[in-house]
């Protein structure tokens, strides 16, 4: 999972659950206040109901109604006040109770009061009952007081309320989450521009990843670059030192071919032995050097760009063919890559163009095709071919340390090393231009 | 023909010098390649033979520095160093061929023939100039006019061969007593019109050919050749 996708789900998340348990803190805040609210409301209309009662010393209780509060006076109005005696006996209700079927207050001592809303959640009805023990001058006549209202329009207002805070605890979490994202990818652009300079540095369009990154990374990205360039400084000190590991022998193998008289005698069989020893010896080391230098599959899954190596090979090939006039199609795109280290490529396309130069009437072609999987390079010529029966003894002498290739050149030995050493294939195929078409197919290693 | 030779390791540069001479071609060698620069821009030579590692300026850097000079001969590379981004940077920088040590002897005057016989502009396959009545080996150091062999000294030939590859061009007395006696410094003046003289009355015995012109103040143009 990248590092974009996990910090935005985890930003998500996280600001998910705190709208969440914002709405939910806001909602039980809200039912509270509401609660107290009607709590307020049912006492003060209980005062009310108690400041315009009186008992007779009978114990008949009476209610003026002049002063009744309006509500009380109508119908249904959504306002009712009851009173009973200890026994549930109705004594009185208010002429808004008419036709309707209130539930009934629990019983209850003098002093003791109790508050009641609809457990259903079926009607909006909230009641406050109270005892009361009435002393007239005669006796004490305990009674049940009982208001109601109808709290639908508070209920409403506090659902229109939890829906406004609903509504911008979401926006605001939208918001800011989208501003979070933006953060997020503002934040991470280095890493981004990190990861490209590395593409760029496999494709081998550029040799170390630009410092200029901020100095959380800016330390990671000098160790790269050092690991790289002291990389590459091995590189060159290990070729150099094969380099004159080959110069050391070769001069005097040279020595000692220069030795021998220029022309031999068919019949000096001392001679002949001579010059297969120096022969052997001088074949053994070029492949052993050159085997011992191929820097192979690296840990950076190298792509080399085709174009600037082959442009070079086919200048220099050119020259030293130019008597014989050959005509080179590249049908290879400028940008196009190969997965091998810019030196090995240099070597196993030029021994390949080496042989195509060399066997060809007046043509050859190089080609690259393949898939996500493996690249493959081909090599045309145009000259006398491979008998389809002799390809594979080629093959097979071209695998064998320091064969004599003839018919086919030296350097397919060291063809047959690189692509070895890099997990690939050599094949010998036909070709349209009628000689023919050494393929090279290496595996594509996977990102 | 002469060739410089550039070559740090002595026992080489004398095989190279035996060889070389054994074949007709005329050797100068030296085992630096700032000397080598030195030569080339003073002396006439035909080709320059050059291994890339020398002691203090490297082949590469001679084969640059001469061809930034607009010197044209043909340049060989010989060298221990024999992976492609060497032959590459070498013939980039401006050899016209690259042969790798050890080398066989064989190979190595077959490279020098058709380098020569390229940069001369010569039929393929022969080292023979064929101006008319008179033709000239130059593998075999023999001339004939009109088939009959001609009869000339070493520095005669030397002379002929350098006029005729280099014909239509004005060759001054200075730059062919160079050409022959490359490196030496006692020369004696008189031998270049001397030898021409000969030269003249070898080719040319009935005056009715007329090979080499005097161009007054300047020297000689070899007329053969060149239309």
């Amino acid at each position: 999972m990248s590092l974009h996708l996990r910090l935005g789900l985890a930003a998500s998340a996280m600001l998910s659950v705190f709208a969440a348990l914002l709405i939910l803190g806001i909602n039980t805040a809200l039912e509270r206040h509401t609660w107290a609210m009607l709590e307020a409301l049912l006492k003060g209309r209980m005062d009310f109901l108690l400041a315009t009662t009186s008992v007779d010393d009978r114990g008949r209780v009476q209610v003026h109604h002049s002063l009744l509060k309006t509500r009380l006076r109508l119908p249904g109005s959504g306002e009712y006040a009851r009173i009973f005696d200890q026994k549930g006996q109705l004594l009185w209700r208010s002429p808004s109770v008419l036709g309707l079927a209130l539930p009934l207050p629990p019983p209850l001592r003098p002093g003791q009061f109790h508050y009641w809303r609809d457990p259903t959640g079926g009607t909006a009805l909230v009641a406050l009952s109270l005892g009361i023990g009435w002393n007239t001058p005669a006796a004490r006549f305990p009674l049940v007081f009982n208001v109601a209202v109808d709290a639908s329009d508070f209920y409403a207002r506090s659902r229109r309320i939890q829906h406004m805070a609903t509504f911008m605890i979401a926006t605001t979490v939208v918001v800011a989450l989208a501003a979070l994202l933006a953060v997020l990818y503002w934040g991470l652009r280095p890493l981004r521009k990190v990861d490209q300079a590395l593409q760029a540095l496999e494709a081998g369009r550029i040799k170390a990843i630009p410092e200029d990154q901020p100095h959380e990374i800016s330390r990671l990205v000098g160790r790269i670059n050092s690991l790289l360039r002291q990389e590459r400084k091995l590189q060159h000190r290990y070729r150099d030192s094969l380099e004159n590991l080959a110069h050391s022998l070769k001069t005097p193998l040279a020595l000692l071919r220069g030795s021998l008289p220029a022309r031999r005698r068919e019949d000096d069989r001392k001679q002949a032995e001579y010059l297969e020893h120096l022969d052997r010896m001088d074949q053994i080391i070029t492949h052993q050097l050159q085997r011992a230098g191929t820097m192979g599959p690296s840990t950076a899954n190298v792509q080399t760009r085709l174009a600037p190596i082959l442009d070079k090979l086919l200048a220099a090939l050119g020259k030293v063919y130019r008597d014989k006039g050959v005509a080179c199609e590249q049908r290879i795109a400028d940008d196009a890559t190969f997965p091998m280290d810019p030196s090995d490529f240099m070597e196993l396309a030029g021994n390949l163009l080496d042989n195509a130069f060399k066997y060809c009437r007046r043509r050859v072609a190089v080609e690259l095709a393949g898939n996500d999987r493996e690249a493959v390079l081909i090599v045309e010529d145009d000259g006398p071919g491979i008998p389809v029966g002799a390809r594979e003894a080629v093959l097979e002498r071209g695998k064998r340390l320091g064969s004599k290739m003839e018919g086919s050149g030296i350097g397919l030995a060291m063809v047959h090393d690189i692509v070895e050493i890099y997990g690939g294939r050599l094949e010998i195929q036909d070709t349209p231009l009628g000689g023919t078409a050494l393929v090279v197919f290496i595996p594509r290693r996977p990102r | 023909m002469r060739v410089l030779v550039v070559e740090d390791e002595a026992g080489l540069r004398r095989q190279l010098q035996a060889l070389f001479g054994a074949h007709g071609i005329e050797a100068t060698t030296t085992t630096s390649g700032r000397e080598a620069v030195y030569l080339a821009t003073e002396y006439p030579f035909d080709m320059l033979v050059v291994d890339l590692g020398l002691p203090d300026l490297s082949g590469l850097e001679v084969i640059r520095t001469l061809r930034e000079r607009q010197h044209d001969m043909p340049i060989l590379i010989i060298t221990a160093r024999g992976g492609w981004q060497h032959k590459v940077d070498g013939l980039d920088a401006g050899a016209d061929d690259y042969l790798t040590k050890p080398y066989q002897p064989e190979e190595l005057l077959a490279r020098i023939r058709a380098l020569m016989r390229r940069h001369y502009q010569l039929p393929a396959g022969r080292m023979v100039l064929e101006h008319g009545p008179l033709v000239i080996d130059l593998d075999q150091q023999a001339a004939t006019l009109d088939g009959v062999p001609l009869d000339l000294t070493h520095f005669e030939f030397q002379l002929l061969g350098y006029l005729a590859r280099n014909a239509g061009r004005v060759l001054g007395k200075d730059r062919l007593s160079d050409y022959l006696h490359a490196g030496e410094e006692d020369r004696d003046s008189n031998v270049i019109e001397v030898l021409i003289s000969r030269l003249r009355r070898k080719l040319d015995p009935d005056g009715r050919l007329q090979p080499i012109e005097t161009v007054r103040g300047h020297g000689y143009r070899y007329r053969l050749g060149r239309s």
